[in-house]
């Protein structure tokens, strides 16, 4: 039905895609896997016509055997939801947020097909019904940013379903989503395509969801394909290392291992372009990482004696006990009560320095909001939260800030937490001003000795946060929070916005650094192999109650509580 | 609810703030109304009788809290120059100032709505440059200005229009066409900044992922502009467009001198001339209600937009 001869995608001279060639049969459903910049995304946007405008496509794109010109919009505008629709990465920012459910996905049949109103909102509830919505009547009058980020992804999907398509392209559909959920929609989409006997176009960097859906497997890296086959095949005996690679780097629960392992990193199984080795030096040489914590020696003074002031060896660094915090609900009505979220209920627990706990639960849990109770960001309603033996609520203003600069935070985006418009120097070095008395010079030592430990090279403090890949970006952060010498960090679903390969020298990373500096760590993940293979303990947080917590190993050799039964179930394979 | 009664609310001090703030003002400047009103020969004795007889004797909170109640009851005192009424010097003069400032900004929003669009479809290309570079200009250019430039041309040299005064409400086409020069010169300055900002808003837009979404399922770019592009623009453009609402009330104080038009602003400078206290205190006052009034409406405006901010999220 679909077929690329040839195809390359270019930006000036770097190529992107090169002499790509696929043939996509009605009903098919094909993965694409890589990780980002491999060009699987921009590939599947060629297919629809909508390669960026300053790339340039060559190659053929044959349509039902009809050949359509990659610049020719308007004849990509015909096929374009008639017969190839697509389903994005994003849900929220992906649905206009000023339309109603109902209006969304009614608008291609109303504006394109000419259909009748009353008609067209009867077919928005049967679309609704097929993609599984729940309650799909009342979703109709709804806003996206109402919906759950599974509801909204079904809205994405029903809306590319609207004018009956032949073949779906689905990019990333669900890495923006908690991973019961994400499996839902993998299995929504493979049940629609076999139930319309549409093609699917799958890409993602999570093999687990590709097998999942797929029947045929595309690996992408670098801009070419280095394995296709039959899905179960690739993936029982992967030749390439690439996807051999791919496929060890996925944190997987692994009783068998040790208590803590590093994750293998990719080395560049490919013959390395000039191009590209540049990269590679900058994001670290993965042969330095994997060095053991021993080998270097810790900046100096970077040793945990002498970062943390009168401290009592035997109490734990941060001790939360019964901490309770609730928000209030906008009303739906004015007739109804106020509802309020109980967001963490009678929450308890410690953390000894150079510990890691790891605290996992769905969005919506309570995770984000007890890591913001522990930063001192947010006061709880009832029960203490005493950090190095002291209150954290109930100390002096100047107090709180030097107990700001003794916990520092790592956040899931790390370029929206850095400033684009300064170098990144200058965001590693802001912490430090609270200190009037450090001068220029020292803060630049500082902050040169912090980037070395994340492993990137001093000398990047000039640049700019735009110029680094999204693992350097994170790892510039986790720089800025080690730059004060604290105690502790805590961490905000640190690698779920990275590619699986760059989350494993993220994680590499933090373990190094817990050795070399003694500090300890607070990790918040919905993914329970992140946590799994990095924390010494683990809590399990669900609607705002501590279910089930305890050493890492045994909570997950021998659960107790159903949702973490759940949990798991979803990750081993 | 409870959201837009606490906006209310608000409303209502600030403009109790801005009604103290001009009070005193005006109360600490020199200068005694009974020597206005009675001229500069008058004896001693005839200014105390006038001065007990205005309650300017009375201690300064008395007087305001009178004046306050008088100006609820739309009793604005009695201009010391005129000799009537406040509120009927305004009355007067008000409907002329608002369309001017009501028509002015609708040929803003409508020229810089059109232009802004204009540039951001032909983003960098010659036609962009040109709007850009003209519309830096119109910011650049005093409407007092661009005003005289517009007489000189289209009512001394083409005669099109007159170049001045206004025959008053009973001739509407020579009313009308009295205003067109003041209203333009209002708005083209106008019509520059918001130009910019709508080119911005709606590139600014265009890149989001829901008008991928829209590219994707087939509508073209018409269609992705209208119903996808602009009423997402629209929070920035109104912002701005409330803003300059304000400035434009305002920038009628300017015009109205230049053009001979007998509204508020024109009230207000011969006020100030002569010296006539009470009317230029409730002047001010009435152009602060304005202002304040329109960043409300601008307020309700994003509610009413953006479905969103219903639920109190910013």
């Amino acid at each position: 039905m679909l077929e690329l001869r040839n195809l390359s995608i270019r930006f000036g001279d770097n190529t992107a895609v090169r002499d790509l060639s696929v043939r996509i049969k009605k009903g098919q459903r094909i993965g694409l896997v890589g990780e980002s910049g491999s060009g699987k995304s921009l590939t599947a946007f060629s297919m629809i016509g909508m390669a960026p405008e300053c790339a340039t496509v060559t190659g053929e794109i044959l349509f039902d055997g009809q050949n359509i010109p990659a610049a020719s919009d308007t004849t990509w505008r015909r096929l374009r939801g008639r017969d190839i629709a697509m389903v994005f990465q994003e849900p929220l920012s992906s649905l206009n947020p000023l339309k109603k459910v109902g209006q969304i996905i009614a608008e291609p049949m109303i504006r394109l097909d000419g259909m009748a109103r009353s008609k067209a909102k009867a077919r928005v509830l049967t679309l609704l019904e097929e993609v599984r919505m729940p309650d799909p009547a009342s979703k109709i009058n709804q806003y996206p940013h109402q919906l759950s980020g599974g509801q909204r992804q079904r809205v994405l999907i029903a809306l590319a379903l609207a004018r009956n398509p032949r073949m779906l392209i689905a990019d990333e559909p669900t890495s923006a989503l908690d991973a019961s959920v994400a499996a839902q929609v993998v299995d929504l989409l493979a049940r629609l395509s076999q139930e319309r006997d549409m093609a699917l176009v799958f890409i993602s960097h999570d093999l687990e969801s590709v097998a999942r859906a797929t029947t045929d497997l595309l690996v992408m890296y670098r801009g070419d394909i280095v394995e296709r086959g039959a899905t179960t095949e690739v993936l029982n005996a992967p030749e390439h290392p690439y996807t051999r690679a791919l496929m060890a780097a996925r944190p997987v629960i692994d009783l068998s291992r040790p208590d803590r392992m590093r994750f293998p990193t990719i080395p560049d199984p490919i013959s390395v372009k000039p191009e590209i080795s540049e990269r590679s030096r900058l994001s670290g040489d993965p042969a330095k990482r994997n060095k053991t914590a021993s080998d270097r020696t810790p900046a100096a003074g970077l040793t945990l004696q002498d970062n943390c002031g009168p401290r009592h060896a035997s109490a734990p660094l941060l001790s939360v006990e019964k901490v309770s915090r609730s928000f209030k609900q906008q009303r739906q009505s004015i007739f109804e009560p106020r509802k309020t979220l109980r967001a963490v209920r009678d929450a308890t627990l410690l953390v000894e320095s150079g510990k890691t706990l790891g605290i996992v639960g769905e969005s919506g849990s309570g995770k984000s909001t007890l890591a913001r109770m522990i930063m001192g960001f947010d006061q709880p309603e009832t029960g203490q939260i005493l950090f190095m033996g002291k209150n954290v609520y109930a100390q002096s203003a100047g107090e709180m800030r030097q107990m700001r600069s003794n916990i520092q935070m790592v956040f899931q985006d790390p370029y929206g937490s850095l400033d684009p418009r300064k170098p990144v120097g200058w965001s590693i070095a802001e912490p430090l001003l609270m200190d009037r008395t450090m001068d220029q010079s020292a803060r630049d030592r500082l902050v040169h000795d912090a980037l070395e430990q994340v492993g990137l090279p001093g000398s990047v403090a000039q640049r700019y946060p735009h110029e680094f890949s999204g693992g350097q970006r994170q790892r510039i952060a986790i720089a800025r929070a080690i730059v004060t010498r604290p105690n502790l960090i805590v961490a905000d679903e640190p690698v779920s916005a990275l590619d699986v390969s760059i989350q494993a020298q993220v994680l590499n990373l933090l373990m190094d650094l817990q050795e070399d500096i003694g500090l300890a760590l607070v990790v918040i993940s919905h993914d329970l192999a992140v946590i799994a293979s990095l924390s010494d303990d683990i809590i399990v947080m669900q609607s705002g109650y501590i279910v089930e917590a305890g050493k890492t190993r045994s909570v997950l050799a021998n659960p107790k509580h159903a949702y973490t039964r759940e949990l798991l179930s979803h990750r081993t394979a | 609810m409870s959201r837009s009664l606490k906006k209310l609310l608000g409303l209502l001090l600030t403009l109790l703030s801005i009604s103290l703030v001009v009070f005193i003002i005006m109360n600490v400047i020199p200068g005694d109304p009974a020597i206005t009103i009675l001229g500069i020969e008058s004896t001693p004795e005839a200014r105390a009788v006038l001065r007990d007889k205005l309650g300017l004797n009375d201690p300064a909170w008395q007087r305001y809290v009178n004046w306050l109640l008088g100006a609820f009851h739309g009793d604005f005192g009695v201009s010391y120059s005129f000799g009537v009424p406040v509120s009927e010097l305004v009355a007067e003069r008000l409907p002329l100032t608002l369309t001017l400032a009501l028509v002015a900004t609708v040929l803003t929003i409508v020229g810089a709505l059109a232009l802004g669009a204009i540039a951001a479809m032909n983003h960098g290309n010659w036609i962009d440059r040109l709007l850009s570079m003209t519309s830096q200009i119109g910011v650049a250019v005093p409407v007092f200005w661009l005003a005289m430039i517009l007489v000189i041309v289209f009512a001394v040299q083409l005669r099109w229009v007159p170049p001045g005064g206004f025959p008053g409400w009973s001739h509407p086409v020579a009313g009308a066409k009295a205003l067109i020069l003041p209203a333009c010169s209002l708005a083209l300055v106008q019509t520059a900044i918001l130009a910019r900002v709508t080119r911005a808003a709606i590139l600014e837009v265009a890149r989001l992922d829901y008008v991928r979404t829209a590219r994707s399922m087939g509508l073209n770019r018409r269609q992705i502009m209208l119903y996808h592009i602009l009423p997402n623009a629209m929070v920035p453009i109104v912002t701005v467009a409330g803003l300059q609402f304000a400035s434009l009330i305002t920038g009628t104080i300017v015009i109205e001198n230049v053009f001979y038009l007998p509204g508020l602003g024109r009230l207000m400078i011969q006020s100030i001339g002569n010296r006539d206290l009470i009317t230029v205190q409730a002047l001010v006052v009435l152009f602060a209600v304005m202002v304040v009034l329109t960043n409300f409406v601008v307020d309700v405006f994003y509610a009413w937009i953006d479905p969103r901010m219903k639920e109190g999220r910013t």
